[in-house]
């Protein structure tokens, strides 16, 4: 055990493994750097921040197999210069996550995304972008390792007769969400390698992520604001007609034809199947 | 191809550190690359990975022997350490120069074991930790089949009680050691960049007569730092600094540290492969 305290080298050692694996106490320390004086240092002796900031490197090496399954968001936080504020910031929960035995780079990706959620300014058009292709990727991954898969799976282009009281129902798991550009396209520019992601469109974009017409193939389709809608609410029970009456409960004004019409599209696209009132 | 055979002639191997991508690279581009250096602490968790001897020689790297730290490794790692270089043929193992394990803080919660991280720190750079680590070397020397090299570390922040800089830290253990040289030009390059030095003007100051392999690989600045990356590619810098060592220096190897990139480009890497061989002709 060390006996002096100070700069002593052994003692300094100590002292910064300790930061290292007890991202708490680091954080303590960065936040009221007095408290190094029980350690027999000055305040200021000790470059708090960049410590801190080793250890978002460390941590963020300590994701490198989430890296494999997400990798373009990966370097999207590098290009975006933001990797080692976040993993330094995460490190905390990530300690925690590995000392509760999550450790499969799919439950790693699962609580790095909730993190990020939260973590992200979301008004930032960089930060949006990040939001975007972590549930882009995720959404690949859960399609590709079948986690949560629903049967059955999707047809492509099917002609389907639609009425009010047609009982949609998604077609195998249909992951969708709203994004601010098209993340296929950002995920192309990046792979490409090239840096003008900045300059992709903007905007309200909606996609949705579904198995093919067999389970090894994938779909990406866009959708609208009332395709999306109408995915969230296609629960095999309730009746497009249902489905109408609830939006204008909601002050969401949308007529039964209109919700008719986002149905037969995204049964064409293989995201919903249509069964009868009756069967419901 | 017998490693130790060809490290024999003049020709300086080149070789990529292992990664998911590699084998596909290798297979891709046959008679390219000239080694796979692998890391013990991969082997130790997933043996089957030394199958990859089957593509190209291997290289062993190591974390664990925490040279420049107070806590020594366990019998078990350093056996371990020991039988996968004989398992694996390599000619040297290139460790870092610096620490992994130290004792608990007194204050601290665990009071008992000692801290053992998952990341090689930066040690205090004093006269204490230079006599520490040619001791353990000297000792680790002993327990290791096959010679040991040491690899700079980057060099983040200063750890107080420091008394000299990393060149010359790195320069009393060469002179005082009979030990190998990792040169790991990126980290050289983050050092410089953190702690406020000219690389091309220190580097020709270390001991090259010693050097026997080169790491090359990305680096990234965010918060005003720069971080070692090895998802990113080497910049111009780094071959520069490269091309100022081989006008002083043939090292038997360079490896090419892009393990983290699982989705690097093959042409990126070809052309960085043939850029590093025109230079090392051309020295």
């Amino acid at each position: 055990m060390p006996k002096k305290v100070g700069a002593d080298a052994r003692h300094m050692h100590s002292l910064l493994a300790t930061a290292m694996v007890d991202p708490g106490l680091l954080e303590r320390w960065r936040n009221n750097p007095r408290a190094l004086r029980k350690m027999g240092l000055r305040a200021t002796a000790l470059d708090i921040n960049r410590i801190w900031g080793f250890s978002g490197l460390a941590t963020k090496v300590r994701h490198n197999d989430v890296r494999l399954i997400a990798p373009l968001t990966f370097k999207l936080l590098d290009q975006a210069g933001v990797s080692i504020e976040l993993f330094a910031t995460y490190a905390r929960r990530a300690d925690l996550l590995r000392k509760d035995g999550k450790k499969s780079a799919p439950e790693k990706l699962l609580s790095l995304s909730s993190f990020l959620e939260g973590w992200l300014d979301h008004s930032n058009p960089v930060h949006s972008l990040i939001w975007d292709l972590i549930r882009h990727e995720s959404a690949i991954l859960e399609l590709q390792t079948g986690a949560g898969r629903q049967s059955p799976v999707a047809d492509d282009s099917i002609s389907i007769e639609v009425s009010v009281q047609s009982v949609p129902i998604r077609r195998g798991t249909v992951i969708h969400h709203e994004m601010s550009c098209n993340p296929v396209e950002l995920a192309r520019r990046l792979r490409a390698g090239t840096r003008e992601i900045a300059l992709l469109p903007r905007g309200h974009y909606y996609f949705a992520y579904c198995h093919g017409s067999d389970s090894t193939r994938m779909k990406i389709v866009e959708i609208d604001a009332i395709g999306s809608v109408v995915v969230d609410l296609s629960d095999g029970y309730r009746t497009i007609g249902e489905m109408a009456s609830l939006l204008h409960q909601a002050r969401i004004p949308m007529e039964a034809e209109d919700l008719c019409h986002a149905v037969r599209e995204l049964g064409t696209n293989g995201l919903l199947a249509v069964g009868s009132s009756s069967g419901a | 191809m017998n490693f130790v055979s060809t490290t024999l002639s003049d020709r300086t191997m080149v070789g990529l550190s292992y990664g998911p991508g590699v084998p596909g690279f290798i297979d891709r581009n046959p008679g390219l690359v000239d080694y796979i250096e692998l890391p013990f602490e991969l082997l130790r968790h997933d043996p089957t990975i030394a199958s990859v001897k089957n593509l190209a020689p291997l290289v062993l790297h190591c974390a664990s022997m925490s040279i420049a730290g107070f806590v020594r490794p366990s019998e078990s790692t350093l056996d371990a350490i020991a039988q996968q270089a004989l398992q694996t043929g390599t000619p040297w193992i290139g460790e870092h120069l610096a620490f992994m394990s130290a004792d608990p803080l007194e204050r601290g919660a665990a009071l008992h074991e000692p801290t053992t991280l998952t990341y090689t720190v930066c040690p205090q750079l004093s006269e204490e930790v230079v006599q520490l680590a040619c001791r353990n070397l000297v000792e680790l020397q002993q327990r290791s089949p096959v010679p040991l090299i040491v690899e700079n570390s980057p060099q983040y922040f200063s750890v107080p009680g420091s008394t000299m800089s990393i060149v010359d830290f790195t320069i009393e253990i060469h002179r005082r050691c009979d030990v190998g040289m990792l040169l790991d030009l990126t980290h050289f390059t983050i050092s410089s960049m953190n702690m406020g030095f000219d690389a091309r003007k220190e580097i020709v100051r270390l001991p090259l007569e010693k050097l026997v392999e080169v790491h090359v690989s990305g680096l990234d600045i965010q918060s005003e730092t720069a971080w070692d990356d090895h998802a990113a590619v080497a910049d111009d810098s780094i071959f520069e600094l490269a091309e100022t060592v081989f006008d002083r220096a043939q090292p038997k190897a360079l490896t090419f540290e892009y393990n983290w990139a699982p989705d690097l480009p093959d042409d990126i890497l070809v052309d960085q492969m043939a850029r590093i061989r025109g230079m090392l002709q051309h020295a």
